[in-house]
């Protein structure tokens, strides 16, 4: 007879990385800005789960908020990458990305979010200012662990957008806010905070505490902005 | 009483597809005195190119000075030996210091960048014949089971270890953050079994009450199957445990009284 004795312990399972997009869907962004926002996510589908496949270590569940006058859940349930789809947003209204800092961080609690997962993602893509009071959403983000410890992408599109308000969310000074003033860099960037951010986060190596300014996950170099066509610019 | 080891660590499944080396270390030290058994866990990021090396070094400075805790003339009452052992946190972190400069043969100038390269955590036991003292800086796990089958844990958990975040050997504030417990046989009795373990084990886990059954599990196989049966099968467990877990290097030592009744002749479960 084998003598095949069982594994002790109960059961195993990889590591649950949460990744959300804050996309902006007020008024401004009617028309194109919209259109190539659904486009660029939808176009990031098929290599964020080629990235999430070449890593069985880690659980990539994608959730989406959606901001203009309040903000609401896009996605709303924690949804496996492999089952991951993109519904067309539509835009109107103002820009309340305070409240959508504050529909994350509520999701950000160690009660919601146990120790073993990964460091979660959160990608904002906004073309203007805040409308209402981002400073609060952003102290009730930095509040919880998960949120502090977040991995955080700012993406600006157009030429309005407030690219300080994009940096104080991001809070690591040696990562830029990304400026998508076309539809090609817009892809571009969220292709890579799909795939190159989702890849760095998904197998992080330790970081001594108190050591690290500037987040737990070293964030790869961006692309470049691509040459502007000035029929192209938003 | 006597006490037998069993331990392995093994590269981690993330590791072997990116063509890193494991970057865990463990050992463990046996005489009349005392057991000492020790696991560390080098960081492995860029910053921190030597971890392997550090982790190797932290276990080997963790043998030698609590080698030389418990053959030392301390004392023979309990005040003595605790006062002894504050000093341990300060000892570990400079024999390791001196270890690394031996290392880095004078490769790295700047002493803080130098200590950065062989960043790494390490947790270890010290086994007497009056005490178990027990010692960790950073992640990991150490945890203790008693005759009753309770797993406890002897030393505080660091609740602001989250996010792959850890205290380490290579910070200059170092000896602050070494968590150190001296617990008296003849205030608490000696455990079943002691289980130190890197953090890509417990990652592994579903929750910590299946982490936990683990620790049970182990101690009932070795009562059934003997040590060295367990052992020999313990790297394919860790193997089986990073590629369907964490995905990090695995390493995992216990220490527990050497059994000498006739071992149980019971049919093998299957997987």
């Amino acid at each position: 007879m084998t003598d095949i004795i069982k594994r002790p312990g109960g059961a195993m399972a990889n590591r649950p990385l949460h990744f959300f997009w804050l996309a902006d869907c007020s008024g401004s962004m009617y028309g194109e800005k919209i259109e190539q926002l659904n486009y660029a996510i939808r176009n990031a589908i098929k290599p964020m789960q080629d990235v999430a496949a070449d890593n069985p270590n880690a659980q990539v569940m994608v959730r989406a908020i959606k901001f203009s006058t309040g903000a609401q859940w896009h996605i709303a349930a924690a949804t496996p990458v492999e089952e991951f789809k993109w519904d067309n947003l539509t835009a109107n209204g103002v820009t309340d990305m305070g409240l959508a800092l504050q529909l994350a961080a509520e999701q950000l609690d160690v009660s919601q979010m146990p120790e073993r997962c990964l460091p979660p993602v959160l990608v904002l893509v906004s073309d203007g200012q805040p409308t209402d009071d981002f400073n609060a959403g952003l102290a009730a983000l930095m509040s919880k662990p998960w949120g502090k410890k977040s991995v955080r992408i700012g993406i600006g599109i157009g030429s309005d957008v407030d690219l300080e308000v994009l940096q104080k969310f991001i809070g690591n000074p040696e990562v830029k806010p990304l400026q998508a003033n076309n539809a090609e860099d817009l892809v571009k960037y969220i292709r890579w905070a799909s795939t190159v951010v989702l890849q760095a986060a998904s197998a992080p190596a330790s970081q001594v505490k108190d050591q690290v300014s500037t987040g737990v996950v070293p964030i790869p170099q961006a692309p470049t902005a691509s040459d502007i066509d000035a029929d192209d610019v938003w | 009483m006597n006490w037998q080891i069993i331990g392995d660590s093994v590269r981690g499944a993330s590791h072997k597809r990116n063509d890193k080396p494991n970057q865990d270390a463990w050992a463990f030290s046996q005489n009349d005195t005392c057991t000492v058994l020790a696991v560390a866990d080098g960081h492995g990021s860029s910053k921190h190119t030597h971890s392997e090396i550090g982790a190797q070094l932290a276990v080997q400075a963790a043998l030698d000075l609590l080698n030389d805790f418990a053959h030392a003339d301390t004392g023979d009452n309990s005040r003595q030996i605790k006062q002894a052992a504050d000093y341990l946190p300060s000892q570990l972190v400079q024999a390791w210091r001196l270890a690394v400069d031996v290392a880095d043969n004078g490769e790295t100038e700047n002493a803080k960048d130098r200590y950065s390269l062989y960043g790494t955590t390490l947790l270890a036991v010290l086994i007497s014949a009056d005490y178990a003292l027990y010692l960790q800086i950073g992640d990991g796990d150490l945890l203790v089971l008693t005759a009753d089958g309770q797993t406890q844990s002897p030393l505080p958990k660091n609740t602001h270890l989250i996010a792959n975040e850890t205290y380490s050997l290579c910070e200059e504030k170092a000896v602050y953050h070494v968590e150190l417990n001296l617990q008296f046989f003849d205030h608490i009795p000696q455990p079943a079994l002691i289980f130190l373990a890197t953090d890509g084990y417990a990652n592994s886990f579903t929750d910590s009450s299946d982490f936990q059954q683990a620790v049970q599990d182990f101690q009932q196989q070795i009562a059934t199957h003997g040590a060295d049966k367990i052992q020999s099968c313990l790297a394919d467990w860790l193997n089986e445990t990073s590629e369907q877990g964490s995905g990090d290097d695995v390493t995992v030592a216990m220490v527990l009284p050497t059994v000498v009744e006739n071992l149980v002749d019971v049919p093998l479960s299957e997987v």
